[in-house]
């Protein structure tokens, strides 16, 4: 997309928006039953379009069911439908796990599926939920949030109860994490543990709809991700929009490489502090030295009282950040409690830190990662997926802190792909390196 | 386990100097002497199909069987069609005990496979031995799909088994050889046993011949190709039947012995296993009522994989839901299990400080537990994890994690709450030291998901009934591959797109 003027490249973006919901919409009204795919960078309105597709449905007086991943995401998504639209009339469709408080004023929740009231309604839950009920009216529409981590397993179970579907998604992020043996059907067509959008897509060879930039990431953030897609996005902040500064404060013993990573916050949205990898060897799954660094690199910038400047936004005066607007993330949960571990005892609860599986669909401020090849000596297919790279590393608003061992990039140059997988399948190994060795390349460039 | 978890296990075998145990009982059960079939297969160099095949039911006499070119479609249908008579008759009883089929190797079991792919669509031949040749295929595909799955003790592949619950002192690549792995575990000093393991791996006990005997067969097959239409081929024939027999014989006798060191190993049962055997005996009977379906003239399931959605994704939540059985049949059982879930983080060892009776919504009792846990131990637990204690007796309880707080000392206070009422008194009890927490996965979850998928395929009346279709005909219907998948597995589908020639 050719970029003007700031403001004037941000409405041509939500012009393209615009379109893509109306479009949607058209579609859904005027086929009797059709399937229509939306893939999408992170940040790039995902749930607003889906809040503005079930509004301007509602208004046809149709009956939607939306699936979510997750609780948590179910939750939160019911909390910013009912702020768009105070009168959507809103379902927490809840199963037994889930909370049975509703999420928010002006929803309800209701956990079977007959105690549906009659008419136009937007009904939330998970996908387990609404794969596993018995029986269900049939819904004029059906629109999955986070379609690229569901299998198409979890999906066929929703062909029972609508004709019409949306499925929205992020191609480039977590795919659906399967535990059992696969191989059976490595070949299949319909491929079970695969996505569902990505099975639909080929076999039915539709034609996926994208959304045209992300409107959290940074402009260069954005560029550092964009490996990880298969199409081109842009950012609706221009460079130099988004910037973290940090107070002048007295040097510590220790902390000069985290110091340095965030002063150059002020000019460029992406640090690295690179920790050299241990003589004895790299440490498996829970190394404290990175858990440490990644709590000291927190523990800092609330000290240097890290400050927030977007221009892009609705407010461009400075703000300063809390803890909860930072975040930490990591690909083991053992790391993630040795990092929780690692902070002060004051900041434990406050600070965000999980895995990038739980990231999803959230955003902060200032987000610190250690990065996911830092404890592994030689890469596995599993390793160099680079999914849960994506989501660490495009959470955040304003600063991004990468926390690596040192010996990242020799491992990278030395691993020879291997192509072993099976044929007429995509070459997930062989891809997996050259994202990560582009996403290397990138974040140390200059 | 981790390769660091499997390198530091086999670092302290090697200082041992011997094999050691990895968990606390055999987490499979191995059947009375008359339900084992050993079976040994042997195939030409550069060809896929058998050569030789050899058998032993029980204490019986082993039965060896050969051709003298293993290229000969007909020869090799006809012997295969023997063995496949024995393999169906010792597989259609299970009144007297699970049966099992035992191999020395997994190049056994990729033949299964081969069975499987070649003969459970056999066309060709007189219609009996194309019964025999198809049941075959379909009995071979089965077990070749239960030697994958955890919840089945069906297809026994005896190395593997050992590996599972030994752990030996050399690198992982030797420990495929079974006869590796017996002469390791013999009585004497580590020098002894490790002499003992590379005079057996000298043998090949693998489907391919060493080079050196396949060597002394290649200029018999010549002659008796020669001379195949008239007398003159017979003693080449026997000649090669002689040799290729004891070849079948040493690995028949290498697996014997393998079972009989994983029985000598001196470790119980695990009794988990027997709901596993409970599970194979449901798959077998499943596996007959498809059998006898197939004999009325009903679709065989692709050998290659599953091309239906539905068939293939009810198959891959039925594959989930088998791991998690397993997991939770043997866990609880084994105390070494646990360790190892301990140790990778995903539960957690430690001493109730506080047990408590508490009121939840609805005036519902539930059972608060504290427990301190060790601090130095990874964790992968978090808040709202559902774990099992080992001291549990009842299979339905769970203990929610409420709360995880770090302690200044090395230390972690875990509050857990009980998922149901749990009577007073029953354990775990306040002041239990080394109390295992571990997590488990929800069976009937994965349960309830393959009976939804199932019924996709009984539904009238489907709304979105037409992606279905529309999946089901994306495949190519001018390819040749497709065709022949179509015939085999969907005979609906393929009728409707003038894909069945009727040759099914």
């Amino acid at each position: 997309m050719a970029q003007g003027k700031p403001n004037e490249h941000r409405a041509q973006l939500q012009v393209c928006m615009s379109d893509l919901t109306n479009d949607l919409i058209a579609s859904m009204m005027k086929a009797p039953s059709s399937v229509q795919i939306v893939a999408s960078p992170p940040g790039a309105g995902k749930t607003k379009t889906i809040i503005d597709v079930c509004t301007q449905l509602r208004l046809h007086h149709k009956k939607i069911a939306v699936v979510c991943q997750t609780n948590h995401q179910a939750d939160d998504f019911c909390r910013r439908l009912v702020k768009a639209c105070p009168f959507a009339n809103a379902i927490r469709f809840a199963g037994g796990n889930a909370p049975t408080e509703p999420p928010c004023e002006g929803c309800r929740v209701i956990m079977k599926s007959r105690e549906f009231p009659e008419g136009t309604k937007i009904v939330v839950g998970t996908a387990a939920k609404w794969s596993m009920i018995d029986t269900c009216e049939e819904m004029d529409c059906m629109i999955v949030d986070e379609a690229w981590q569901m299998t198409l397993a979890t999906f066929l179970p929703m062909l029972r109860f609508c004709n019409r579907f949306i499925l929205i998604g992020d191609p480039g992020q977590i795919s659906p994490v399967v535990r059992n043996d696969t191989e059976r059907w490595e070949t299949s067509r319909n491929a079970p543990h695969l996505a569902a959008p990505g099975v639909l897509t080929q076999n039915m060879k539709i034609q996926q709809r994208k959304l045209p930039a992300t409107w959290r990431l940074p402009h260069d953030t954005a560029k550092l991700i964009q490996p990880f897609y298969d199409f081109q996005f842009d950012s609706a902040a221009q460079d130099g929009e988004r910037s973290l500064l940090v107070e002048k404060v007295g040097s510590r013993v220790g902390y000069g490489d985290i110091d340095a990573a965030l002063e150059s916050l002020s000019g460029r949205s992406v640090a690295s502090v690179l920790v050299p990898a241990p003589t004895r060897g790299v440490v498996a799954q829970r190394d404290l030295d990175v858990a440490q660094i990644c709590a000291n690199v927190v523990v800092r910038a609330l000290e240097r009282q890290a400050t927030a400047i977007a221009l892009d936004g609705q407010d461009p005066s400075p703000r300063r950040l809390l803890p909860k607007d930072i975040g930490v993330s990591s690909t083991h949960r053992v790391m993630v409690q040795a990092i929780i571990e690692s902070l002060p005892p004051e900041l434990r609860d406050v600070i965000h830190v999980d895995t990038p599986e739980r990231w999803q669909g959230l955003e902060c401020e200032l987000m610190v990662v250690a990065h996911p090849l830092s404890n592994v000596t030689k890469a596995s297919k599993f390793d160099l997926e680079t999914g849960r790279l994506c989501v660490m590393t495009s959470r955040h608003r304003s600063g991004l802190v990468v926390v690596s061992r040192d010996h990242v990039p020799e491992m990278l140059a030395n691993i020879l792909p291997t192509a072993n997988q099976a044929l007429g399948q995509d070459d997930v190994f062989g891809l997996g390196l050259f994202r990560h060795r582009a996403f290397w390349n990138q974040l140390h460039a200059g | 386990m981790s390769d660091a978890h499997d390198i530091s296990l086999r670092v302290r075998s090697y200082v041992a100097g011997h094999p050691l145990p990895i968990l606390e009982k055999i987490p499979f059960a191995i059947s009375s002497m008359p339900r084992r079939m050993l079976v040994a297969f042997i195939r030409m160099g550069g060809e896929s199909s058998p050569w030789a095949i050899g058998w032993q039911i029980g204490n019986d006499q082993p039965v060896l069987r050969s051709v003298p070119e293993a290229r000969n479609r007909i020869q090799v249908s006809e012997m295969v069609a023997e063995f496949g008579d024995a393999l169906l008759a010792h597989f259609k009883d299970f009144e007297h005990g699970q049966p099992q089929l035992w191999v020395a190797g997994p190049t056994h079991i990729d033949m299964l496979h081969f069975l499987a792919l070649r003969y459970a669509r056999a066309r060709s031949g007189d219609a009996q031995l194309i019964a025999r040749l198809t049941a075959t295929g379909r009995l071979a595909h089965m077990l070749f799909e239960a030697s994958h799955n955890p919840n089945r003790s069906l297809c026994m592949n005896a190395p593997a088994l050992l590996r599972q619950v030994m752990v030996f002192p050399c690198e992982p690549i030797r420990q495929h050889h079974l006869g590796y792995l017996i002469g390791l575990l013999n009585s004497g000093t580590f020098e002894q046993r490790m002499a003992a393991a590379q005079e057996a791996e000298k043998l090949a006990i693998s489907t391919t011949l060493n080079p050196d005997v396949e060597r002394k067969l290649e200029p018999l097959v010549s002659e008796w190709n020669e001379n195949k239409t008239t007398s003159a081929k017979d003693p080449f024939e026997k000649k090669i039947h002689t040799i290729l027999g004891a070849e079948l014989q040493t690995r028949l006798h290498v697996l014997a012995s393998g079972i009989v060191a994983i029985e000598g190993l001196g470790l119980a049962t695990n009794p988990g296993s027997s709901q596993i055997s409970v599970a194979s005996i449901e798959a077998l009977t499943r596996h007959n009522g498809y059998d006898e379906g197939v004999r009325a003239g009903g679709a065989t399931i692709s050998p290659e994989t599953d091309h239906d959605p539905v068939t293939a994704a009810s198959n891959f939540a039925g594959s989930d839901l088998d791991l998690i059985k397993a997991e939770t049949a043997l866990t609880h059982h084994d105390s070494e299990m646990r360790n190892q879930l301990v140790q990778a983080g995903s539960g957690f060892k430690g001493t109730i400080v506080e047990r408590k009776t508490v009121i939840q919504l609805r005036s519902t009792k539930r059972e608060q537990l504290c427990v301190l846990a060790s601090g130095s131990c990874p964790l992968r637990s978090r808040k709202g994890d559902r774990l099992r204690c080992a001291l549990d007796t009842d299979d339905v309880l769970r203990w929610v994690i409420e709360s995880i707080e770090p302690m200044l000392t090395t230390q972690r206070k875990i509050v857990l709450v009980s998922t149901k009422a749990v009577v007073a008194g029953a354990p775990p009890m306040k002041g239990a030291k080394d109390v295992v927490f571990y997590a488990v996965d929800d069976a009937s979850m994965k349960v309830r998901a393959m009976i939804k998928i199932s019924e996709l395929n009984s539904s009238e009346e489907l709304p979105g009934g037409w992606l279905l279709d529309k999946l089901r005909a994306g495949r190519d219907p001018d390819s040749v591959v497709e065709k022949e998948h179509f015939k085999g597995e969907s005979a609906d589908t393929a009728e409707k797109l003038g894909l069945d020639d009727g040759s099914r």
